[in-house]
């Protein structure tokens, strides 16, 4: 693990360390458009690499949010400060989900983050229901228990969203599982219902 | 990392956590499927299910032995149960204490979940009522306003219809305020609709004022009630007026339409139709009776004539010869005769005889003509040739004749010939300059003996065609007495004459109506008025004769 440094998410006044992986449980969509707004705001503001995988908050939403903050997103994303991208497109692409290849993107844009000389990266990703019906969406839990492992050596603040009025309880209860971090009530919480990714993947992966 | 009584602190803040967490989850389902998932991890537990009691959610577990089973209910109201599969119990219990006050939570959560969705429900049920109310309200506002418009279009053109009505159209409610005034009542009494709606009927017209109870009574009975007025107008001439009053009867407004018309016209032509009806049974019953009365009159005057011829002629010599035979003096008989005045008796009756068949003959004008003596003749000569004849042919007290009047003709140039019969068309034209000439001079003696200011007597003379009924018209308009409305309404009666006996036999008219309207198939009528003169309207067709 590299020597921790904090930053800030946007949407909660606690700063966190880079490379935290945290899972925000949302019923409103409000609630989650206004937290990734917030996240990519803070992470201009902070000169972090911004990506963004979502079906449901396009670029010209945020085109005009950032400019309500003297922030032109085509003048920042043409510099690679930002990019934003549909959440399928990035993480069903053929109809597939495939972790390693999603692991693979996550590597390379950490890589490139750091060649590029910023300070840090931040990915934000909605995860949608699709995932129940693709093929290898049955691997979701190992893939979010091996970013947690992978976020260890190559700190990306990374934030999931999941719809809870999309997703089953149960699956939800999973999901916490795999995340170290978790916001409840607006604050951070550590989560108690997280396993190691080591212990997970050796328990449910096989 | 167990404590002290074998508890894991990890899995104590996972059930705590829990509680966090499900006040997130949108709905029941999705708490007891996060709570009952996340309970597995409890020690000793080797599956845990939820049932839903509000839904018709089986458990699977319910198939199973169950060792441990929560209910989730909050006051009475059970919202799910819990159901644990143990397997190690007394790794197990420790953590019933913290199950248990999992489950209280749960309750609460799950109840202001189910009030949520309750008001949810309403709320929606309550939008969708709001929504439809509001497209209902929408359709019908604008049904409304299509109905508005459609009813001010009706209100208009209906206002419209009133409005050019030929009638006074007024419109009263039971305290008989005008509620109603259209363009005929605005120019018959000079009153606009602003001015006269709102007030009292009598008010705006004072001549409908003895009529208010009768507006009433019949807005009372619902039946509707008409009656004819004679009006006397600005001129002399009399205005009848037809009122009619419709009730109306709506829902709770107990309303009138008054309905004035001016029956003026039509009056005139009922006069005219009825004096034709008179005329023409009158003229019969004249005709026949001269008839009758022809043959004994003859028989009469013949005999008369016998015993004068008898009584005076003594040369005679069947006189003579029946006298000697008997021994008289014929001499004595006609000085007897002549002292008794005998033979002026019989002079009387002759001259009575010669009279009343002068009537009689007068009388038989009155029967149907053939038309076979019609011809063609320009009626502008016609009538110069009467006043011709007029001036040698009458003279009036103080040798007053035609001569002495001014006259005015006023002959249209280029009129066509009628078909007619001469001396008939005379006839008429004579009678009635006569009548003129004989009231005009009546009138200016009256006037000097008065000392009523009196511009002398004149005729005016017009002559005319009328082009849209193919009718030559002929007016002899005088400046006399003119006469009253019952005067003016007999005056074509045969035998009807204001003259004194012996003056006039009331023929005149008559006949020269008869001639007119039945010898000629034309019509005739009279216009006057106390002194306002009197006009005479002659119209003949053109058309050919049957
Ligand atoms: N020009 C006139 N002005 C005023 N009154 C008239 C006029 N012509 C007729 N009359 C009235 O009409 C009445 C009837 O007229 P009509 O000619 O039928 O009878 P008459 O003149 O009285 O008698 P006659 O049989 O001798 O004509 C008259 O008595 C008179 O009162
Ligand atoms: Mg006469």
């Amino acid at each position: 693990m590299c020597e921790q440094h904090l930053t800030s998410l946007g949407f909660t006044d606690q700063e966190v360390p880079v490379g935290t992986h945290m899972c925000l449980v949302f019923t409103e969509d409000e609630e989650r458009a206004d937290c990734l707004r917030k996240f990519l705001l803070s992470g201009l503001k902070i000169k972090e690499r911004s990506a963004c995988f979502s079906n449901h908050t396009s670029e010209n939403e945020m085109r005009s949010f950032l400019s309500q903050h003297d922030i032109t997103y085509d003048d920042r994303k043409e510099k690679q400060d930002i990019f934003m991208s549909g959440a399928s497109d990035v993480y069903f692409q053929d109809n597939t989900f495939d972790p390693d290849r999603m692991l693979g993107l996550l590597d390379h844009f950490y890589q490139e983050t750091k060649d590029l000389g910023y300070s840090a990266a931040r990915v934000i990703g909605e995860m949608n229901p699709e995932i129940e019906k693709v093929k290898g969406g049955e691997r979701l839990l190992e893939y979010e228990s091996r970013v947690s492992l992978m976020l260890k050596e190559k700190p990306v603040t990374a934030i999931c969203q999941y719809n809870a009025n999309l997703f089953d309880g149960a699956t939800i209860m999973e999901v916490l599982k795999v995340h170290p971090q978790m916001m409840v009530n607006g604050a951070v919480v550590e989560n108690p219902f997280f396993i190691e990714p080591e212990d997970y993947l050796s328990h449910h992966v096989t | 990392m167990p404590s002290d009584k074998g508890l894991s602190s990890k899995v104590i803040g996972q059930i705590a956590l829990m509680q966090g967490v499900v006040a997130h989850l949108p709905h029941a389902n999705s708490i007891m499927s996060f709570v009952s998932r996340g309970l597995r991890d409890v020690p000793g537990v080797n599956d845990v299910q939820y049932k839903l009691l509000f839904s018709q959610n089986q458990s699977e577990a319910t198939k199973k032995e169950i060792y441990y089973s929560y209910l989730i209910c909050h006051n009475d109201l059970c919202h799910a149960s819990l159901d644990f599969d143990v397997d190690k119990t007394e790794l197990f219990l420790p953590y019933v204490p913290y199950i248990k006050n999992l489950c209280n939570m749960l309750a609460i959560i799950l109840e202001e979940k189910r009030q949520k969705e309750l008001n949810k429900d309403l709320m929606e049920q309550l939008e969708k009522r709001v929504q439809q109310r509001t497209r209902d309200l929408q359709d019908e506002i604008r049904e409304r306003r299509l109905a508005q418009s459609e009813l001010t279009r009706a209100q208009n053109f209906i206002s419209n219809i009133i409005d050019s009505m030929p009638y006074v159209l007024i419109g009263v409610d039971s305290a008989g305020v005008v509620t109603h005034w259209n363009k005929r009542s605005e120019n018959m009494t000079g009153l606009k609709a602003d001015k006269a709606l709102g007030r009292k009927l009598g008010e705006v017209l004072p001549s409908m004022l003895f009529d208010m109870e009768q507006i009433v009574s019949s807005i009372h009975s619902g039946r509707p009630y008409r009656k004819r007025k004679v009006i006397l107008g600005g001129g002399a001439e009399r205005e009848h007026r037809e009122i009619t009053i419709y009730p109306l009867k709506d829902f709770d407004h107990n309303n009138a339409v008054i309905l004035i018309e001016d029956v003026t016209e039509r009056v005139k032509m009922e006069e005219v139709v009825i004096q034709s009806d008179k005329m023409m049974s009158l003229g019969g019953l004249a005709a026949g009776m001269a008839h009758e009365i022809n043959n004994p009159l003859a028989g009469m005057m013949q005999t008369a004539g016998v015993m004068a011829d008898r009584l005076k002629n003594l040369e005679m010599p069947a006189n003579q010869r029946v006298a000697d035979s008997l021994g008289l003096s014929l001499d004595l008989v006609r000085q007897y005769m002549e002292k008794r005045d005998i033979l002026k008796m019989l002079d009387r009756i002759q001259e009575s005889g010669k009279r009343t068949a002068d009537i009689v003959y007068s009388m038989l004008s009155f029967a149907r003509k053939s038309t076979e003596s019609f011809q063609s003749h320009d009626l502008t000569d016609l009538v110069d040739k009467v006043l011709a004849l007029a001036g040698s042919s009458f003279s009036f007290k103080n040798h007053l004749s035609i001569k002495d009047i001014r006259l005015t003709k006023e002959y249209e140039s280029h009129l066509p010939q009628i078909l007619c019969d001469e001396g008939k068309i005379q006839q008429v034209v004579l009678n009635l300059i006569k009548n003129g000439l004989e009231s005009m001079f009546e009138y200016q003696e009256l006037c000097e003996e008065k000392d009523i200011n009196y511009e002398g007597p004149s005729f005016t003379i017009r002559i005319s065609q009328e082009k849209i009924n193919q009718f030559i018209r002929l007016e002899i308009h005088d400046n006399g007495p003119g006469m009253s409305e019952e005067t003016r309404k007999r005056i074509f009666e045969p035998f009807y004459s204001t003259k004194p006996l012996g003056k006039g036999m009331g023929l005149g008219l008559s006949i020269s109506y008869f001639i007119i309207c039945d010898h000629h198939r034309g019509n005739m009528r009279v216009e006057s008025s106390p002194e306002q003169g009197t006009k005479f309207i002659i119209r003949l067709p053109l058309g050919d004769k049957d």
